[in-house]
């Protein structure tokens, strides 16, 4: 079926009513837009980033793919099943975790919680201690499993709701912020396990996040929502590039130097005697090239903008 | 599903004996209030009074009855429905294909079960403390009886309980509605008093609130003490009651999930 690997949304709004004057008899509502008309297309074959600031709406389009939400209008597509509906079939190939929101249970060992899911999706306890021990041993968990919930660390207990959210392999697992107030170590093991659960078992990731690794390290495509809108759809080391800046300083014999070359070359900045160049491609080594040529440079350096840096910058010119 | 649902209560239970301290408080709390009237009611019937038509025999066996069956059927207050619409727990359980309803009947039994058997316990206790005997006299014909209504008022509570909780749909914040519940069930119910004693207008409203047939009615059917009413009258009413809460439930919850903004 052309629909079953892909998730096709068309015009797509979503509208919330929130009250803005609290009032005994005659309360005030105002109308958000959280998602104005989008429409995409994406291919599950690939994990796909949602990049946005906060109330760009990147939660109300995961609850919307998921079925969470009724649209206020257009159409979505999941796996070829309106969300909405949640029919059992659509619901067995799905898989959510949200950070910070716990679904197992606090006061048992996480091991009974997560056997609840074996006879939730319907598969045999083999099967069942086959995922466990791999999920294990690519999160390194070790004891842990048979702690109560209550006695795990953060880290701890975010891993156990990873696996809990797709120890069934669904076909799409929504991740809503999931490295969120973790330490960096365990979001680095966050994210290789991610990519483990994509290579090994074909899940498509569908990840919001504000720790932009998780997006860049994760997913090869990319959405840029801004304000209930998608500013961007495509690749994600195309967008990196596209809007990569490398800053090059020289520091020039003087002022006046440093000025000439500002003004000859293009550059942004003269202070100090040292001049700055903003350069987007690969012109870096040609430049330099030119002025070392012309000037005597006594120092120079050149800084690639990181991932975050990029679409931070993204996020803010819109 | 239903080896879920197996798992799902075997787990409550399992959940609920984290809590040992609860176990021995919910002695007191049944011991308490239940030790209180069966005290009363002998001191008033020794003065040579009588409460309504009830000799006090049967009277201290209706009190055992139901704090029995009070423990088990009447309406609970079920925060986690309240919480989860609140607070976005509920779109984890929207999306496992399992019914969120049955989800939580499930659980909402496996813990009642558990309460229930301290409860017999206790009542039992108090039984032979004022009884000085070791077996109730209960006809097998009414224990027959009992089972037939106690088949219609679990889902009558649980749905009853169900439909409050998911009043958080539309409403902020429904804990008045728990609060004052928790006030006027004791009485609507019969767990307090017998509900004919009552004078005839106040009696003719709570015989026919869905919340007699959660404890009045089947503590009445177990003592045996039914004789001015028809059983199966009762027992159709219960029907009638269980059939429009189905509606009721199905309703709110297919508006309310139209208005859920799932939080968070």
């Amino acid at each position: 079926m052309e629909n079953s690997r892909t998730i096709r949304i068309e015009s797509l709004w979503k509208k919330y009513r929130v009250k803005t004057s609290v009032s005994l008899f005659r309360p005030v509502y105002k109308e958000i837009e959280a998602i104005r008309g989008i429409s995409l297309c994406h291919n599950l074959d690939h994990n796909l980033g949602i990049f946005g600031k906060n109330g760009a709406g990147k939660t109300t389009l995961v609850k919307l793919l998921t079925g969470i939400l009724h649209s206020s209008s257009g159409e979505i597509l999941v796996l070829g099943h309106i969300p909405y509906k949640l029919k059992p079939e659509f619901k067995k190939q799905i898989g959510l975790f949200q950070g910070g929101k716990e679904q197992l249970i606090w006061d048992l060992p996480a091991i009974q919680s997560l056997e609840l899911s074996r006879y939730i999706y319907g598969f045999s306890r083999d099967e069942f201690k086959k995922r466990i021990t791999h999920f294990s041993q690519a999160l390194d968990i070790g004891d842990e499993l048979d702690q109560p919930l209550r006695n795990m660390s953060l880290g701890q207990r975010c891993k156990m709701e990873l696996i809990y959210s797709f120890i069934h392999l669904p076909k799409i697992v929504f991740l809503d912020e999931p490295t969120s107030g973790l330490d960096i170590i365990t979001r680095s093991k966050l994210r290789g396990f991610i990519n483990f659960c994509h290579k090994e078992y074909g899940i498509c990731f569908i990840i919001t996040s504000h720790n932009v690794k998780d997006i860049t390290d994760c997913c090869n495509s990319c959405i840029v929502l801004d304000n209930g809108e998608i500013i961007y759809q495509g690749d994600t080391t195309f967008l990196l590039e596209k809007h990569q800046h490398e800053v090059i300083t020289l520091s020039a014999k003087s002022n006046d130097v440093a000025r000439e070359i500002a003004e000859k070359f293009g550059g942004t900045t003269v202070e100090d005697e040292e001049v700055v160049f903003e350069s987007t491609g690969n012109h870096s080594k040609q430049l330099i090239c030119q002025i070392l040529a012309q000037y005597e440079i006594s120092d120079f350096s050149i800084k690639k903008k990181d991932d975050e840096e990029i679409i931070t910058e993204i996020l803010k010119n819109e | 599903m239903s080896r879920y649902y197996t798992a799902l209560g075997i787990q409550t239970i399992k959940e609920a004996a984290a809590y040992r301290t609860n176990f021995i408080l919910s002695f007191l709390v049944v011991l308490i209030p239940l030790g209180g009237q069966l005290l009363l009611a002998k001191f008033i019937y020794s003065g040579g009074y009588q409460i309504g038509a009830w000799k006090l025999d049967q009277l201290l066996l209706y009190y055992i009855i139901a704090t029995i069956v009070s423990e088990f059927f009447v309406i609970g207050t079920w925060w986690d429905i309240q919480n989860d619409i609140r607070e976005g727990g509920l779109n984890y359980h929207l999306l496992k294909p399992y019914s969120y309803f049955w989800h939580n009947f499930v659980v909402y039994y496996a813990l009642k079960a558990v309460y229930t058997i301290f409860a017999i316990i206790v009542a039992y206790l108090a039984f032979i403390a004022v009884s000085g005997n070791l077996v109730p006299q209960i006809k097998l014909q009414s224990i027959i009886q009992f089972i037939i209504m106690a088949l219609i008022a679990a889902p009558l509570s649980f749905l009853i309980t169900f439909y409050l909780s998911i009043l958080a749909f539309y409403f902020t914040d429904i804990g008045f509605v728990m609060n004052f519940l928790g006030i006027l069930l004791p009485f609507a119910s019969g767990n307090i008093l017998p509900l004919d004693i009552f004078p005839r207008g106040i009696r003719g409203l709570l015989l026919k609130l869905p919340s007699a047939y959660l404890v009045y009615h089947p503590s009445c059917i177990l003592t045996g003490n039914y004789a001015w009413r028809s059983y199966w009258q009762i027992v159709l009413e219960a029907l009638m009651w269980l059939i429009v809460f189905i509606m009721t439930t199905q309703v709110a919850w297919s508006q309310g999930r139209k208005k859920y903004e799932a939080i968070g």
